[in-house]
């Protein structure tokens, strides 16, 4: 009853061709890990590394047998498994984008810096929002000390949704409070590894890179099995090939590395394939996320990282228009469909404009809207006797018709979408409704939202002992 | 036209050609018949540059052919700077640039250096991850009249002021104008923190140092 998507923009040998390149360039060239122990271990796995140049080659096997220990499936953790993420099973999932620093003010509609309030705020109508599934570290709020701004946005995410959170360390030195959020909300060990409640993204650097604070962050996390959504940054023209075509096969050489180097650490680990391809506008050199291309890269990503076995995390809801108008609307919703289509597992975005800088209320309540429309399309058409309704048609017969029909109060509930904030009414509806556009729509339902909704809180103890965490990190 | 006109034509065309092996023959053969260093520098060169600066501001020419541009100019100065008498002015200015500590990203400080450098500044890359004691020790010692920063990760915008900070300590401050840049920064953090200036962009960044020593 799933759609069955077939849509590639790739065929079977080009993804192959892509990943045997890869491979090839990490055997010939190597990849930079600015980190000792991350060469040591490598070194121990059977790399030729040279430790004077921090440079690892790393054969193919080595590749192959340590990308084999990745799970296909897994479960990101909320609170209830209510809210949990299914991985890789085959429905995509939808998030939150981690970054954004700039904040469309509630009241005002003005763009200024993101606080902790705002961060509170986004999160509780995340909480509120059906259709979308979990959070990246959604605002990094300037009200909050630069050094452990990090652990400040976490903390806060974790206290206001009941949501899964993949949150941005910012350095190695984030790993220690990330550890113990993440015991203080799991039951017993065996539940944090089962459905942990929090996971990080850690960053190769391209061309050919890792640093050493992503180098120490990966292998942290991946002896404490926190989860990654690993995430090479390509920018085509920059630090890697105009072609979309070398770009996707660079990054694919760097993301391998980091998933090989996570699974000989913690064989089994959950490790998401979040590899991004963000051009620059060639005119500015400005990077864009609304390009047609990154909806484009995002496919092929998905069919390279299905290739190795790993879901796939990609670039979705985005935008760079600086408001909420026309073309933020096309942008993120044609460069969320593509991947959709090509079968991402996860797509990101929601909320953000401005290329991930600025995160608006507005724009979460309307994405979630645009997945719904998104879902009920991968939902397919289903075809069999009572869809097909051949008795209804020949008892009505020519010339009747059937809005009294049982038949019809059914399917108009499961056969259509029915959207909350898009306007589809007469002239004379809509002018008694208030003659409003969608943001204004969308601004109203947050703060309903905002009114009502308030995620069950933790226990006192758990709550102290989180925010215990936070005043732990800022002593020096 | 003269042939001297002619041949200024030629190195402007040279440096729109984008291949520095074009620029640095003009620049010979200007030389060979008795153009005057800062001459083949202001009505051949720079002329060129001009075409490539204006062309790119009408959308015509990319980000890539403007730094393509920078770096045929370049070459083609390489040439002319040992010939500038003593006194004459060789350069700009010198900048010394690098990504604080923290950060590996080079593109964007790739991108500004070689504007900076067709602006006739002399400009010593010390790289990435670099700490504060370092862009100390190297304002020191080559004494430059604008230090540059780069930055992306937000993660380490606060190494910026750490800087400015250890140049006061220094005593250096007054010496050196302090420019900073990356797609996080703002004007305004760039004033909280005390930096003379703040490039949006490399062409922004290299009309800002011109200004800062003096400059148009």
């Amino acid at each position: 009853m799933n759609m069955k998507s077939g849509f590639q923009v790739l065929t079977d040998e080009e993804v192959h061709e892509i990943h045997l390149a890869s491979m090839d360039l990490l055997k010939r060239v190597g990849i930079a890990v600015h980190d000792t122990n991350g060469l040591k271990l490598l070194k121990r796995a059977g790399a030729d590394v040279d430790f004077d140049r921090r440079i690892a080659r790393l054969p193919p096997q080595l590749i192959e047998d340590g990308i084999n220990k990745a799970p296909k499936e897994f479960i990101l953790g909320g609170t209830t498994t209510q809210h949990d993420v299914r991985v890789g099973h085959g429905k995509a999932s939808f998030r939150v984008p981690a970054g954004p620093t700039y904040f469309i003010d509630k009241e005002t509609g003005i763009w200024r810096e993101a606080t902790k309030k705002d961060l509170e705020d986004s999160a509780r109508v995340l909480d509120a929002l059906d259709e979308i599934d979990y959070t990246g570290c959604m605002i990094l709020p300037s009200d909050a000390p630069p050094e452990t701004r990090d652990i400040h946005a976490t903390e806060l995410l974790l206290e206001n949704t009941e949501k899964h959170v993949t949150t941005v360390p910012f350095t190695s030195r984030s790993l220690d409070s990330l550890v113990r959020f993440s015991k203080l909300l799991s039951k017993d060990e065996v539940d944090r590894r089962d459905r942990p409640r929090l996971s990080v993204f850690v960053a190769p650097t391209s061309p050919l890179q890792l640093s050493e604070e992503a180098t120490k962050l990966l292998m942290g996390c991946a002896e404490n099995w926190i989860p990654i959504n690993m995430v090479s940054m390509a920018v085509p023209g920059g630090t890697t090939p105009a072609t979309l075509a070398g770009s996707l096969m660079l990054s694919h050489a760097e993301m391998m590395t980091g998933i090989l180097m996570a699974q000989i650490v913690q064989p089994g680990l959950s490790i998401v394939y979040g590899s991004r391809v963000t051009p620059m506008n060639p005119k500015s050199g400005v990077g864009t996320l609304g390009a047609i291309e990154v909806g484009l890269a995002s496919a092929a990503l998905a069919q390279i990282g299905h290739h190795i076995g790993l879901p796939v995390d990609c670039h979705g809801l985005n935008t760079d228009s600086k408001v909420l108008d026309q073309q933020s609307g096309f942008e993120r919703s044609l460069n969320a469909v593509i991947p959709l289509l090509a079968g991402a597992d996860i797509i990101s975005g929601c909320g953000e404009i401005e290329g991930h800088l600025t995160m608006s209320l507005e724009q979460l309540v309307i994405d979630n809207e645009i997945i719904g429309m998104m879902r009920r399309v991968m939902r397919g058409i289903e075809v069999n006797a009572e869809t097909l309704a051949s008795d209804i048609i020949a008892r009505i017969g020519p010339g009747g018709y059937f809005l009294p029909e049982k038949h019809t109060r059914e399917y108009f509930r499961k056969e259509y979408f029915i959207p909350s904030i898009i306007e589809r009414d007469s002239r004379t509806m809509w002018a008694k409704m208030g003659s409003t556009d969608i943001v204004k729509r969308a601004r109203d339902k947050a703060r309903k939202m905002l009114e009502e909704h308030q995620p069950p809180p933790y226990d006192k103890e758990t709550i102290r002992g989180l925010r215990q965490v936070v005043d732990d990190a800022q002593k020096p | 036209m003269t042939e001297k006109e002619k041949t200024l034509q030629r190195l402007a065309d040279s440096v729109l050609s984008f291949e520095p092996e074009n620029v640095i023959a003009s620049t010979r053969q200007a030389l060979q018949e008795g153009i005057q260093p800062m001459d083949v520098i202001e009505e051949g060169l720079a002329k060129g540059l001009r075409v490539v600066g204006e062309r790119y501001e009408k959308g015509d020419f990319f980000l890539t052919e403007l730094i393509a541009g920078a770096s045929a100019m370049k070459a083609g100065l390489d040439v002319l700077r040992p010939l500038i008498p003593k006194g004459g002015k060789k350069s700009a200015g010198k900048v010394l640039i690098g990504t604080v500590r923290g950060d590996i990203h080079d593109l964007g400080k790739q991108v500004v250096t070689s504007m900076l450098e067709a602006s006739g500044f002399e400009v010593t890359d010390v790289g990435v991850d670099v700490p504060s004691t370092v862009f100390i020790e190297k304002v020191k010692e080559l004494r430059p009249e604008i230090l540059g920063m780069s930055v992306l990760l937000t993660t380490s915008m606060p190494e910026m002021k750490t800087v400015i900070q250890a140049l006061k300590q220094d005593g250096l401050r007054d010496e050196v104008k302090v420019m900073v840049g990356g797609a996080v920064v703002t004007d305004n953090y760039a004033k909280e923190i005390g930096a003379d200036a703040y490039g949006a962009d490399a062409v922004d960044g290299a009309q800002k140092a011109t200004r800062l020593v003096g400059g148009r």
